[in-house]
């Protein structure tokens, strides 16, 4: 099959590498020989049409979902050598969470802190100016059942940043977020990023994805048919200069109709870290 | 023990949520409460009376729920846990282990089937103020 096309880069820590992942549901491929990389304080987004296959990746990033084939390092160790101690470096948001709804918002902060270990004084901290930035201060004592989408949003972006993760996933975080949480949303986000924190967002907000990630890997059936920055992208896809992310998107996956393997090819994969 | 903990707190709050936090569902529930549970003193004060009583039926019967009891944990469904989906996305995706995880549902489960023991002691109390003896 293809490899990913991916334009070169000036070398950093791999936070993420995901080498030849394939996933299967029943008879379907959701995910075929994905190649992926994300870097020390780069924010990568991952786009793609409806079923490419990018909650997928994520799950099976996070251990939600086994792989069929593939291997996955994070902080260039292979999260199946010791599935516990990557989590401690990750942060993850879901696109379609759950939030416990008879709890408070504080409440369930704290409950995450304590998973994470973080010392209680710590942990209050980090709630309280995680509250009052996102203007949740006010409702935290409120069950979460009388949230808002955007707030639900806000609470478990919290969740999942306040411990500074080293590797931080989300999936589709500004559906519903009012413009003000957007944008302190993002500056979080490239806050973390530049503290040495890579970042893959999950997106189907082509114009956000243009303008807050570093890097744009391009999905389609199951595959990364492109990784790079937007001028690189462009000249993968022959596109002008002044061509956005959602023209080089249409392009790249349009070129990318092939029929799909059958199945993962047997001999080890030979992609190899630079 | 503190994480386990910390997790079971997590399961009694957001399972019992519901009922702990909504004042007019606490109400029914205290309600259906204090019409069931004379009920179960009364059912062990005729406990006796029952025809089956002198045919040791009610043994049988409580080695049958035993055994399902027994075989339910380890072959229900997501082997038996119970888990909020809440606990899938923000807990099985940090540091936690599955151990940490099954002994804190474990105890969860233990409260909840715990409060049959309620209904029980109250049943054996009417048991012996019948008998004179304890069952």
């Amino acid at each position: 099959m293809p490899r990913t096309r991916i334009a070169p880069r000036v070398a950093a820590p791999d936070v993420l590498l995901v080498d030849q992942l394939w996933k299967k549901y029943d008879d379907t491929w959701a995910v075929q020989g994905l190649d992926l990389r994300v870097r020390a304080g780069e924010i990568v987004g991952l786009i793609g049409p409806n079923g490419a296959g990018k909650t997928t990746t994520l799950k099976a990033i996070v251990g939600l979902l086994a792989q069929d084939a593939g291997r996955i390092f994070v902080n260039g160790r292979e999260i199946a050598a010791d599935p516990l101690a990557y989590k401690a470096a990750l942060g993850y948001m879901p696109e379609a969470f759950s939030l416990p709804d008879y709890l408070t918002a504080q409440e369930f902060l704290e409950y995450v802190a304590r998973l994470h270990d973080l010392p209680l004084s710590v942990a209050q901290e980090r709630i309280r100016a995680g509250l009052v930035r996102f203007d949740l201060l006010e409702r935290r004592t409120d069950l979460i059942n009388a949230y808002s989408k955007g707030m639900r949003q806000k609470t478990a972006f919290l969740a999942a940043t306040m411990h500074g993760p080293r590797l931080l996933l989300l999936d589709e975080p500004l559906i519903g977020v009012d413009p003000q949480g957007q944008v302190r949303l993002k500056e979080d986000v490239r806050a973390l990023a530049a503290k040495g924190s890579g970042v893959l967002v999950s997106t189907h907000m082509l114009d956000t994805a243009e303008r807050l990630c570093d890097h744009i890997a391009i999905m389609h059936r199951g595959r990364a048919v492109a990784q790079g920055t937007l001028s690189e992208l462009r000249g993968l896809a022959h596109a002008r200069t002044d061509s956005t992310l959602e023209e080089v998107f249409l392009q790249l996956t349009a070129e990318a109709q092939a029929p799909p393997p059958e199945e993962p090819p047997r001999r080890r994969s030979l992609w190899r870290r630079r | 023990m503190g994480l386990t903990w910390t997790l079971y707190r997590f399961k009694v709050r957001a399972f019992v949520g519901p009922v702990l936090r909504q004042p007019a569902t606490l109400a029914a529930f205290v309600l259906l409460a204090l019409v069931f549970l004379p009920g179960a003193v009364a059912m062990g004060y005729f406990l006796p009376d029952l025809p089956w009583a002198a045919a040791g039926l009610e043994e049988i019967g409580a080695m049958a729920l035993s055994m399902l009891l027994a075989f339910n944990l380890p072959t229900a469904l997501a082997g038996g846990l119970v888990l909020h989906p809440a606990e899938v996305d923000f807990a099985a995706t940090t540091p936690v282990t599955v151990r940490r995880l099954a002994l804190a549902d474990l105890l969860f489960q233990g409260t909840i089937q715990g409060t049959g023991l309620v209904v029980a002691g109250l049943g054996a109390i009417g048991y012996t103020v019948r008998t004179g003896a304890p069952p």
